[in-house]
C-alpha cells in the first residue's frame, strides 16, 4: 500500500451523476453468461436458417410439370392394380365395392406434394416462425432473468450494492429496468432478423405474396411474442429473487413446466386454462388458443373445448409474475440482510 | 509479546462532532426453530469526528450488527440510530454518500475484474474512473486490476474492498475486522493505512476489531463491547490504564529469593514458573531499584501487553465467554 500518495481529493465537477441503470448496463453487458447466450442465438439463428435454405425450393414451371407427370403416373399406376384386381373379379361381382373405385388426381391432393422440395410460403410460414423463435427466445430470457439476480444472491453482492444505495426498491427496480429493457430489445431485433431471414427464404425460395391485413397482424403477433419474452425474463427474476438461488430456481421451473403441467393436463384436463404454457399460447397464437379435451373417459362424443384469448393469457400471465415479483421485492425491502 | 506503542497524540484533546450516535439500541435475531439471539442488548455509541474509532469485542459481541444496523442492513428492534446526526436509517440515503464501509469480507463479483468490480460502484455513486485508478493504486493492486477477483488471494481481496470504502472519498470509514485473514506485512499495511486516513483528519475511521493489539496501534479512541453492551469508552489510553494494566515481567537468576524481596517491599507478583509477574507498577525503575539494593540484578525486564480477557476482567469482573458463532 502506498502510504505517501494523497486520498484527499476534492471530487472534480466533472462527476458523473450516480446511476444505477448505467451500473447495471454494465454489468449486464459483462456478463460472461449472457455474452456466451447471445452468441449462441446468433450462431444458432445463422445455422437454423441455412438448414432451411436447403428445405426449401422454389417452384419453376418445369418442376410443376414434372410433379404432374409424377402424379399423373401414380394415378395410373393405381388404376393398374385395380384392372389387375377387376380381372380377377367373378362377373356377377361389383367392381366398386371389391377393388375400390377409380382412382383420379384429386385423390393425390394437391400436385405441389409431388415437388421434390416444397416451396417456402412466406404468408403462412412466416407467423408459425415467429412464435417458433420467440418460444425459443423466451425460455432463453426467462434463463437470463434467473441468473441475472441469482448471482447477485450468490456472489452476495446484492447486499454490497445496498453500501452505495440503501433503497433496496431501486435497487431492484434498476435491475429489473435493465432486465425487462435488454431483453425486449433481444426479442424485438430477433424477430425483425427472422423476418428478414423469412422474406428471403420466400423470394429465393419460395412465394412472398401475403394477403392485405398480412403486416398488421404479423407485427401484433410479434409484440405479443415481445411481451411473452419480457414476461418470461420477469418470472425467471422474480422467481430467483424469492429462492435467492438460480439453481433452485431452475429446478422449481422445471418441476412446474416439465412435471406439474404434464400431471394437470392428464388428471384434471378443465384446469389447463391455468398453466403456464397453455396461457403462453393463448397469448402469442395469432388465434388465441383453444383447449379440447374429452369429458368422459369412454372417449366418446364431442371434446370439450375452452377458448384462452389473448387477454386471457397475457393476464394470467402477467398477473402471476408481477404477484411473485412484489411478494419478492417486499421481502428483499424487510428483510435482515447479514 | 510485542511491546504497546501508543503514539504521542493519543491523549490530546480534539474538538468534538459527533459522527455515529447510538442509544439503546437492541436487535435479537429471530431464527426458524430456535432461540433468538440477542446480538446487540441496550447499546450506547458514541464516535466523534476525526480519528480513528475502535470497536472493541470479542467475537459475537455485536460489533457486526451494529455495524449492519447503522447501514441499514438489518433492523433494530428498537433504540435510535444516527449518522452525521440524521436518524438512520430513514435518513441514510441523504448520508450514505459521505460512508464507505467494509462490512466482514468484501462482497464482490467474483467473474469480473478488480477494476470492472470498482467501476460498477462509481457508477453507482458517481464516482469519476480516475477516482477507480486512485483507490486501486492506493491499496498497491493496480498491477492486478485487471485479473478476475475470483482469483485474488485472500489479502488481494480485502485491500480491493478498502479501495471500494474508499472509492467515495467518504467522510465517515466503517472497516469490520479489516485485517482478518491479512499477512503480517499485509496487517501492517493496512494499519497505517488507517492511521494516516485518521491523522489527515477528514476522514472519521470507525475500526471494529477483536484485538487489543490493534486498537492499541491505531484507535485514538474505543468503544469496548460485551454481549452487546458497551462496558467502556473513551480514549484510548485512559481505558485502559483503568484496567490496571501495567503488568511487568522479570527474571532475576536466583528466582525464588526475588520474589519475596519484592513481596517484602510491597509488590503484588504471581509466580510464573521461572520468571515473576509484577502487578501493577507504574515505574518498572521501582523494581530494579528494590531489587538492587537487596543485591539482586536484573536478567529480564518486559511490560506485559494486557490481553483483552485481562481488561474484560477488570472492566466488568466477567470473561468475554464466548457465545456460539452461528454460520450465516
Ligand atoms: N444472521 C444471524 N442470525 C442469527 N444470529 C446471528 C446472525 N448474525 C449474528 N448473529 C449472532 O449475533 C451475535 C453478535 O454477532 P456479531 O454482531 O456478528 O458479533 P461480532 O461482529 O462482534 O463478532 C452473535 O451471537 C451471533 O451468533
Ligand atoms: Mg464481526
Amino acid at each position: 500500500m502506498t502510504v505517501a500518495s494523497d486520498t484527499a481529493v476534492e471530487r472534480p465537477t466533472t462527476s458523473p451523476r450516480p446511476s444505477l441503470l448505467r451500473a447495471e448496463s454494465r454489468r449486464f453487458i459483462h456478463r460472461r453468461f449472457i455474452q456466451i447466450l447471445l452468441a449462441g442465438v446468433l450462431v444458432g439463428s445463422a445455422t437454423a436458417a441455412i438448414i432451411m435454405s436447403f428445405q426449401f425450393a422454389k417452384t419453376t414451371p418445369e418442376l410443376l410439370a414434372q410433379a404432374k407427370q409424377q402424379q399423373e403416373a401414380a394415378v395410373a399406376e393405381q388404376n393398374g392394380y385395380r384392372a389387375d384386381c377387376v380381372k380377377m373379379l367373378a362377373p356377377t361381382a361389383n367392381a366398386e365395392e371389391a377393388c375400390g373405385p377409380l382412382a383420379t388426381v384429386n385423390d393425390y391432393g394437391d400436385v405441389t406434394n409431388f415437388l421434390p422440395k416444397h416451396p417456402y410460403v412466406f404468408a403462412t410460414g412466416m407467423p408459425d416462425l415467429a412464435v417458433g423463435v420467440g418460444a425459443v427466445v423466451a425460455c432463453i430470457a426467462f434463463l437470463v432473468g434467473a441468473t441475472w439476480v441469482g448471482a447477485e444472491w450468490s456472489s452476495k453482492s446484492m447486499v454490497a450494492l445496498l453500501f452505495w444505495e440503501p433503497r433496496r426498491v431501486r435497487v431492484i427496480a434498476a435491475k429489473l429496468g435493465t432486465l425487462v429493457a435488454a431483453m425486449a430489445v433481444l426479442a424485438a431485433v430477433v424477430q425483425l432478423s427472422w423476418t428478414a431471414v423469412g422474406r428471403l427464404l420466400g423470394s429465393a425460395r419460395g412465394t412472398t405474396g401475403v394477403p392485405v391485413d398480412f403486416w398488421g397482424e404479423l407485427l401484433a403477433t410479434q409484440g405479443r411474442i415481445v411481451l411473452l419474452v419480457v414476461l418470461a425474463a420477469l418470472a425467471g427474476f422474480a422467481l430467483a429473487n424469492l429462492v435467492r438461488n438460480t439453481g433452485a430456481a431452475l429446478g422449481i421451473a422445471f418441476v412446474v413446466l416439465a412435471m406439474v403441467e404434464s400431471a394437470v393436463r392428464a388428471l384434471e384436463p378443465s384446469w389447463q386454462q391455468w398453466l403456464f404454457t397453455d396461457n403462453a399460447m393463448a397469448l402469442v397464437l395469432p388465434q388465441g388458443y383453444t383447449i379440447r379435451y374429452l369429458q368422459d373417459t369412454s372417449f366418446n362424443g364431442e371434446p370439450t373445448e375452452i377458448f384462452l384469448s389473448h387477454w386471457h393469457g397475457g393476464l394470467f400471465l402477467g398477473g402471476t409474475v408481477g404477484v411473485a415479483l412484489i411478494l419478492g421485492t417486499w421481502l428483499f425491502r424487510r428483510r435482515d440482510l447479514t | 509479546m510485542a511491546v504497546i506503542d501508543i503514539a504521542t497524540s493519543v491523549c490530546q484533546s480534539v474538538p468534538t462532532m459527533a459522527v455515529i450516535e447510538v442509544v439503546q439500541a437492541h436487535k435479537s435475531y429471530r431464527r426458524a426453530r430456535k432461540l433468538p439471539t440477542m446480538a446487540v442488548d441496550g447499546l450506547d455509541l458514541l464516535v466523534e469526528q476525526g480519528g480513528v474509532h475502535g470497536f472493541l469485542g470479542p467475537n459475537g459481541s455485536g460489533k457486526t450488527t451494529t455495524i449492519r444496523m447503522l447501514l441499514g442492513l438489518v433492523r433494530p428492534d428498537s433504540g435510535e440510530l444516527r449518522i452525521f446526526d440524521k436518524a438512520v436509517p430513514e435518513y441514510l440515503p441523504q448520508v450514505i454518500a459521505g460512508v464507505g464501509a467494509l462490512v466482514e469480507t468484501p462482497l464482490f463479483y467474483p467473474r469480473f475484474s478488480g477494476r470492472l468490480n470498482l467501476t460498477l460502484l462509481a457508477d453507482v455513486a458517481g464516482v469519476p474512473a480516475a477516482r477507480v485508478e486512485e483507490c486501486l493504486e492506493l491499496v498497491d493492486l493496480r498491477d492486478r486490476a485487471a485479473d478476475r477477483y475470483k482469483g485474488y488471494s485472500l489479502g488481494m481481496k480485502q485491500r480491493l474492498g478498502i479501495a471500494a470504502a474508499l472509492l467515495k472519498n467518504p467522510r465517515l470509514l466503517i472497516l469490520d475486522e479489516p485485517t482478518n485473514g491479512l499477512d503480517p506485512a499485509g496487517i501492517r499495511e493496512v494499519r497505517e493505512l488507517i492511521r494516516r486516513l485518521g491523522r489527515e483528519g477528514r476522514t472519521t475511521v470507525c475500526l471494529s476489531s477483536h484485538l487489543l493489539g490493534e486498537v492499541q496501534q491505531v484507535c485514538d479512541s474505543v468503544t469496548i463491547l460485551s454481549h452487546g453492551r458497551r462496558v467502556a469508552s473513551g480514549r484510548v489510553c485512559e481505558v485502559l490504564s483503568a484496567g490496571g494494566i501495567a503488568d511487568v515481567r522479570l527474571r532475576v537468576p536466583e528466582h525464588v529469593r526475588g520474589g519475596e524481596v519484592l513481596v517484602a517491599a510491597g509488590f503484588s507478583v504471581t509466580d510464573a514458573g521461572d520468571t515473576w509477574l509484577v502487578h501493577d507498577v507504574p515505574d518498572a525503575a521501582a523494581i530494579t531499584r528494590v531489587l538492587a539494593d537487596a543485591g539482586h540484578f536484573v536478567r529480564e525486564l518486559t511490560p506485559v501487553a494486557p490481553d483483552l480477557e485481562s481488561v474484560f476482567l477488570q472492566l466488568t469482573g466477567d470473561g468475554p465467554d464466548e457465545k456460539p458463532e452461528v454460520a450465516p
